[in-house]
């Protein structure tokens, strides 16, 4: 038996540095020479008129909510990009995803932590009150209740998987200043837009894609687009007014 | 004032709902008696079961709830087509009275009981039906969604051992609770906050009408039931579409829901 050849030291000296050279071609950009080109660049436009601010006086828990809370319906950039637009691709359903961390739903200051967020099918969302007063929180689907359920100060643990796709929306039955917003999904292929209005959605399969935009005041438009865009080619999309 | 028109509303609305309920007693009775019930199992064939519970629907509750399961039968008009509330939309999936959390439709057993019951001042009660007879009902108003057949499993929430004797012990917990939770902001007195946070017109339910909280005082009128099993299912599990919402996760204990039921009971019990 030669001792220099136990499996440890075989790996060592060979297998190791060949597996990080594989594991870091899966992560690195290199080797995504095609991915590179089925990655979706956007940018999303909005010229429409722009409502005003609503404006809330908060007449309970003012201590811990403040006194007046503004709402802004549309917050667009410089040039007209559309912030926290949420992109998606329809009809991509990749089977079962994978378990992930419950996406946390924190109360905090009476608003709501994430306003705008992502959850992906099967996974748990969690609500948290972290305010000093009670909270209700009550989660929609279109035609349905999530859950609707009061909150004692400082309390977390209220837990629910997410089963279905589709738009969510969060309210408090105490505070209807209050308003949030979660998209479920169950593939990978969705973006909010950044400050700029822009967006990525990368690893796409090459082909006409159907991209679903909602915006939580303009409301929802659908395009189509087609892979691979020609080099350094930005989606351009014009929301239109409602 | 707004706090005086409110029972005022109530008493007419609970009136024209007492003579349009004896109607439609009398209409299902007529119809439910000649009915050839079958003494099968009720599960045994499933699509021979809709098809009798969509003959039995057509006779009893097609006037409100509407040829397509929507809520919107020609009778529903007469409930008042602007307040709360409608028909329910089998369409849609959202059930107020449930053995299970919030959020999740009710059991096939909490079916037949709305069945079997009614709702007082909304619905009447079909216990004269055959009891086959209200499962092929229950079959058929499933079919209405598809969310039914997407769902696996149903699973009811287990209450905690009780109810508790209604002591002064625990009654004055109940109080304390009821204050904790925030009860009083909607149910208190005469349904409308004293302090003003819910006005007339502020609390809504999933249509956007106007909802009001029903007098605690009078637990005849509970739609779900005035046992305290009752209450405490519908305490801990919420109206899903209204907003009274479900305390299950909020209780600081599980013996809490017992001692929030006496003080409720306490209101409509001679102190
Ligand atoms: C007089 C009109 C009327 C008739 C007849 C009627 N219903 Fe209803 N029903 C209602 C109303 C109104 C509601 C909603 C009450 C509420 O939301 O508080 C309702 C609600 C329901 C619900 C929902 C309960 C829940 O948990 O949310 C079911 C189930 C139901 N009805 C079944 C039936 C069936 C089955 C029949 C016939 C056997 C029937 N109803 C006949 C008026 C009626
Ligand atoms: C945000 C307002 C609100 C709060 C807070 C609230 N409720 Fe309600 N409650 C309602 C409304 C509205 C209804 C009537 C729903 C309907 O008729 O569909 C209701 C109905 C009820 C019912 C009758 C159920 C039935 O069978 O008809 C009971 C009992 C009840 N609430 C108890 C409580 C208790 C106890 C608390 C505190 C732990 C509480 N509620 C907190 C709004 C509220």
């Amino acid at each position: 038996m030669n001792n220099s050849r136990t499996p440890l030291k075989l790996f060592k000296r060979g297998f190791l540095p060949v597996g990080i050279v594989f594991l870091v071609s899966l992560l690195s950009p290199v080797h995504a020479e095609n991915l590179e080109t089925n990655t979706l660049r956007g940018k999303i436009l909005y010229h429409g008129a722009i409502p005003p601010p609503e404006e809330h006086i908060i007449k309970q828990d003012a201590e811990v909510c403040g006194k007046t809370r503004q709402i802004i319906p549309v917050t667009i950039s410089q040039d007209g990009g559309l912030q926290r637009a949420v992109v998606s691709v329809e009809g991509m359903n990749s089977g079962s995803p994978q378990k992930r961390p419950p996406l946390i739903l924190r109360n905090d200051k009476c608003q709501f932590f994430p306003d705008l967020g992502i959850a992906l099918v099967k996974q748990p969302l969690e609500v948290q009150n972290l305010d000093s007063i009670l909270h209700n929180t009550h989660i929609r689907t279109k035609k349905r209740a999530f859950i609707n359920v009061v909150l004692l100060p400082q309390s977390k643990g209220i837990k629910k998987v997410i089963k279905k796709p589709g738009p969510m929306t969060i309210a408090c039955n105490k505070h209807p200043f209050m308003e949030g917003f979660i998209h479920v999904f169950d593939h990978p292929y969705h973006a909010i837009t950044n400050t700029q209005g822009a967006f990525t959605i990368p690893n796409l399969p090459p082909g006409t894609h159907t991209l679903s935009l909602w915006h939580k005041t303009l409301g929802t438009i659908q395009r189509t687009v087609t892979l691979p865009q020609k080099d350094g080619t930005l989606l351009n999309i014009e929301f239109p007014a409602p | 004032m707004p706090f005086l028109s409110a029972p005022m509303w109530h008493s007419n609305r609970t009136h024209r709902f007492r003579l349009f309920v004896l109607l439609m007693g009398l209409i299902v009775g007529f119809f439910a008696c000649p009915s050839p019930s079958s003494a099968t199992e009720p599960q045994a064939d499933l699509s021979a079961s809709i098809s009798r519970g969509q003959q039995l629907y057509q006779r009893a509750c097609i006037l409100c709830h509407g040829k397509a399961g929507d809520g919107d039968g020609p009778d529903a008009f007469y409930l008042g087509a602007y307040s709360a509330p409608r028909p329910r939309a089998f369409t849609e999936g959202e059930y107020k009275f449930r053995s299970t959390p919030s959020g999740e439709l009710p059991t096939d057993s909490d079916l037949l009981e709305t069945i079997t019951n009614g709702i007082p001042g909304f619905m009447p009660f079909f216990s004269s039906l055959a009891e086959s007879d209200r499962w092929d009902i229950v079959a058929y108003i499933k079919q209405f969604s598809p969310i039914f057949q997407e769902t696996d499993k149903r699973t009811p929430i287990v209450l905690p051992p009780g109810p508790l004797p209604p002591n002064r012990e625990s009654i004055n917990r109940g109080h304390e609770l009821y204050t904790l939770l925030d009860c009083e902001k909607c149910h208190s007195p005469l349904a409308i906050a004293p302090n003003g946070l819910y006005e007339q017109g502020e609390l809504r339910d999933r249509r956007e009408l106007d909802i009001l909280p029903p007098d605690l005082s009078k637990p005849a009128s509970f739609k779900n039931g005035h046992r305290p099993q009752d209450i405490a299912q519908s305490i801990m599990t919420g109206l899903d579409g209204t907003p009274m919402a479900s305390f299950r996760e909020t209780l600081p204990r599980p013996e809490d829901i017992w001692h929030l039921v006496n003080y409720v009971l306490s209101f409509s019990r001679p102190q």
